[in-house]
């Protein structure tokens, strides 16, 4: 009853202070010059989501969605907009409507700074007021979950924005505004991948508790997260928490390369600060760690907190109990085994094996769907008889990677390369705008991992003088997740692109290339074992697709100062068994510096087809370059 | 109603979304439907590429009242109730050890004072077989047997009369 009067006494209220609001005089009027001059500033474009993004389209909003308007030209013209806005803060008349500054209230909060003249409605704001004090804005976190390569949507990692409440309270407690696609369930999963890259999802900001994020991030998909605050002013966090209010419902295209959730970030960010120009950087792609890159350069972001997510923490806890109680742990997290059977030195080790166990078991539950339930009970059993032994502190702290993820190298890199190609001594070149692989330096990436797209090689050979292209990947994905006793993950690796060939006269061949297998850490060293199926695709003669098969090693070490590769594979075609290859490569690359390195890579292959055999080599040298 | 599960996955995946009902009582539909978020095979990763993250939901604007998005008719232990829902997995882990990130933020809903905290953390341990009975227990089971709990505790019954 009580709130039903509040609703009727806030409906006359306001129906009531509109009505005022329509008899008190007109506004000075403001000069055209002083309109247009408006019009065209920054920030108001900033707060229209004007952008220009790749090279043709026009100027223009990046929003389509017509709510986001006033005027049915907004999106084009934002003397339009402007206009219709003034307008509509001068005749608001519906009460029963969100009243204008109620449905926008960045832009008329940014026009009244700009014409302090500017009448402005008095009607509360029931709804975004309820909202702005839930949120309780005191400052932003930049929250970046890492890359996580077994997710091809999510390889380039992924940022969302917390925001810290004027209350020091727990941060799970927090909202977090994240932009993302957001799809309909019912279509099918081929659509959506194809989807995702030419525009065809509706993009949108949600809110919702950082502790749902925590949960997505840290257990879910397992993937260390770094938390940077912020250094905005409360005027520049107030006026975003405005803008994403106003962004509430509204829908954008959403492009994996380009308008991607961390660019849309930098638009949200843009229209508290236009100053910032945060979005300028990114016309073609935003990888989100280049984003948090462009605002550290700007000294928006404070030194970083880690996160870890599950799964380092696992691995950090294997490291403090010991190779032998893995033994032990497969008893615990046995449901056939008894939990009482074991017998422990002290209550500290108990714990620690208890606490790992469980955890263990909610990692494979989450890998493992249908033993999930077989693992519940016994889950329980084993935090039953953890609770049993009272406070304890089990295992040490987390330690924070030296490198965070922005420290690592950038995301494009260009190389040159003097060698031996084939006996004829040549240069070449090397153009690749993303992102990583295993010679490339390690700090502030993942182990095992390597994920490169639109890679160009380019040859000069000295006979004959002319440059040529050598081989174009489109895209390149490998990763190596380490195995041991109880966690197994899946190695595999995919490529496509086209490569020419010396065993096909030099010709260009399309090829597709993929692995799956295990791998496994001994000290530094990262062990490989995969199974590896090549199609190529020949235009010069038959049969055009040519298909062959066979094991894979690779022996690789990434350290701080220095990378080193050891690779072999045999594969028999599948279509003439007697046909088989022999391929070996080796590369040793020395990190100069962040931007800088040199590489030595040898590459070998031998072809036995009964009695013919080809055989081919390269030896090259050369520095890349990061930025 | 969730379960007690090992994974938030197991309750929001299709197949046993439907069993157990989806998401949680009415009017708290914080949770987002996360499409998927339960790929775990390589290839199921490669054919959601490109749409990274999706939500689907139109709740996901913390536009519902309360703290955490529900009515919170019943003041904070209503949204502890939500809570419980949302983190029960951490929240049993937390438990069992009797400290963690997400059991302080329980405390910090329930409102428990900073001098309470320890006892709070320490009783619910010491509780914990009747907290989580089961691997079936429910998130208002689980509720419920907090309220019970601390109402039979000298200091914290303050907090739930």
């Amino acid at each position: 009853m009580r709130s039903r009067a509040l609703i009727i006494f806030f409906a006359l209220f306001t129906a009531f202070t509109t009505r005022a609001d329509n008899l008190s005089p007109e506004p000075a009027q403001h000069t055209h010059s002083t309109l247009e001059k408006l019009a065209s500033d920054p920030q108001w474009l900033a707060l229209l989501h004007y952008q220009r993004i790749g090279v043709l389209s026009s100027y223009g909003s990046q929003v389509d969605d017509k709510a986001f308007f006033l005027s049915p030209d907004g999106n084009h013209d934002p003397l339009a907009e402007l206009n219709a806005t003034l307008q509509a803060l001068k005749t608001q008349k519906h009460a029963d409507s969100p009243a204008i500054h109620c449905r926008f209230p960045a832009r008329v909060h940014w026009l009244r700074t700009q014409l302090p003249h500017l009448k402005m409605p008095e009607s509360p704001c029931e709804d975004f007021d309820r909202w702005r004090t839930k949120i309780d804005a005191h400052s932003l976190t930049l929250v970046f979950p890492a890359a996580y390569l077994n997710s091809p949507s999510s390889m380039f990692g992924h940022t969302f924005i917390r925001i810290n409440r004027n209350k020091k309270g727990n941060p799970l407690l927090d909202y977090s505004v994240n932009f993302a696609a957001e799809a309909n369930p019912s279509v099918d999963q081929f659509s959506y991948a194809y989807k995702g890259l030419t525009g065809g999802y509706p993009g949108r900001f949600s809110v919702m508790p950082y502790y749902q994020k925590v949960n997505e991030y840290s257990f879910l998909e397992s993937r260390d997260v770094w938390e940077y605050p912020m250094n905005l002013s409360q005027a520049e966090v107030d006026q975003f928490v405005r803008h994403i209010w106003e962004l509430r419902e509204i829908d954008f295209d959403y492009y994996f390369f380009s308008e991607n959730c961390s660019y849309q970030l930098l638009t949200a960010l843009d229209a508290a600060n236009a100053s910032w120009g945060l979005s300028r950087d990114f016309r073609f792609q935003a990888i989100p760690v280049d984003t948090v890159r462009s605002l550290r350069e700007r000294n928006l972001l404070q030194a970083p907190q880690f996160r870890p997510s599950a799964l380092t923490r696992l691995r950090h806890w294997q490291r403090e109990l010991g190779t032998p109680q893995f033994d032990r742990v497969t008893h615990l997290i046995d449901p056939e085994q008894a939990v009482d059977d074991l017998r422990f030195e002290s209550d500290t080790e108990q714990a620690r094996m208890l606490e790992y166990s469980y955890h263990l078991l909610r990692y494979l539950a989450v890998k493992e769907k249908l033993r999930a339930p077989a693992y519940n009970e016994r889950a329980v059993a084993l935090l039953s008889k953890r609770s049993k032994l009272g406070s304890i502190d089990s295992f040490s702290a987390q330690p924070r990677p030296t490198f965070s993820d922005d420290l690592g190298h950038g995301s494009h890199r260009v190389g040159i390369h003097y060698g031996n190609y084939s006996n004829e001594h040549g240069v070449e070149l090397s153009l690749r705008p993303a992102y990583h692989d295993l010679l490339d330096p390690i700090a502030g990436f993942i182990e095992g991992a390597v994920l490169e797209m639109f890679h160009l090689k380019l040859r000069y050979l000295d006979t004959p003088s002319e440059l040529d292209v050598q081989s174009l990947t489109l895209i390149n994905i490998l990763s190596l997740s380490e195995s041991d006793a109880h966690i197994s993950p899946l190695s595999w690796g995919v490529s496509a692109g086209f490569e020419r060939s010396a065993r096909e006269n030099d010709r260009m061949l399309g090829r597709l290339k993929g692995n799956i297998g295990k791998t496994v850490r001994h000290g530094n060293w990262q062990v490989s074992a995969l199974w590896e199926l090549e199609l190529l695709t020949r235009t010069h003669r038959s049969p055009f697709l040519v298909a062959a098969t066979g094991p894979r090693l690779a022996l690789i070490r990434q350290r701080e100062r220095y990378s080193f590769q050891l690779a072999g594979a045999h594969l028999h075609r599948l279509d003439e068994l007697e046909t088989r290859r022999t391929e070996l490569e080796a590369g040793l690359a020395v990190h100069l510096s962040r931007s800088y390195q040199v590489r030595l890579a040898f590459e070998h292959w031998h072809q036995k087809n009964g009695g013919d055999n080809q055989h081919d080599a390269a030896l090259s040298f050369g520095v890349n370059h990061y930025f | 109603m969730k379960y007690l599960v090992l994974s938030a996955v197991i309750a929001s995946s299709p197949l046993i979304a439907n069993a157990a009902g989806g998401h949680g009582p009415a009017g708290c539909g914080l949770g987002t439907e996360v499409i998927f978020k339960q790929a775990d095979e390589w290839h199921e990763h490669v054919l959601a590429a490109t749409t990274n993250g999706l939500v689907s939901g139109n709740q996901t604007f913390g536009m519902t009242s309360g703290t955490l998005g529900c009515e919170s008719a019943n003041g904070p232990l209503a949204d502890a109730n939500l809570f419980i829902q949302d983190n029960m997995e951490q929240l049993a882990a937390d438990t069992a050890t009797g400290q963690g990130e997400s059991l302080s933020a329980l405390a910090e809903i329930i409102g428990v004072s900073e001098q309470d905290k320890a006892h709070f953390q320490a009783q619910l341990q010491a509780n914990f077989d009747r907290l989580f009975e089961t691997a079936q227990a429910q998130s208002q089971d689980i509720y419920q047997s907090l309220v019970d709990v601390m109402r039979q505790d000298d200091v914290l019954s303050k907090y739930v009369s």
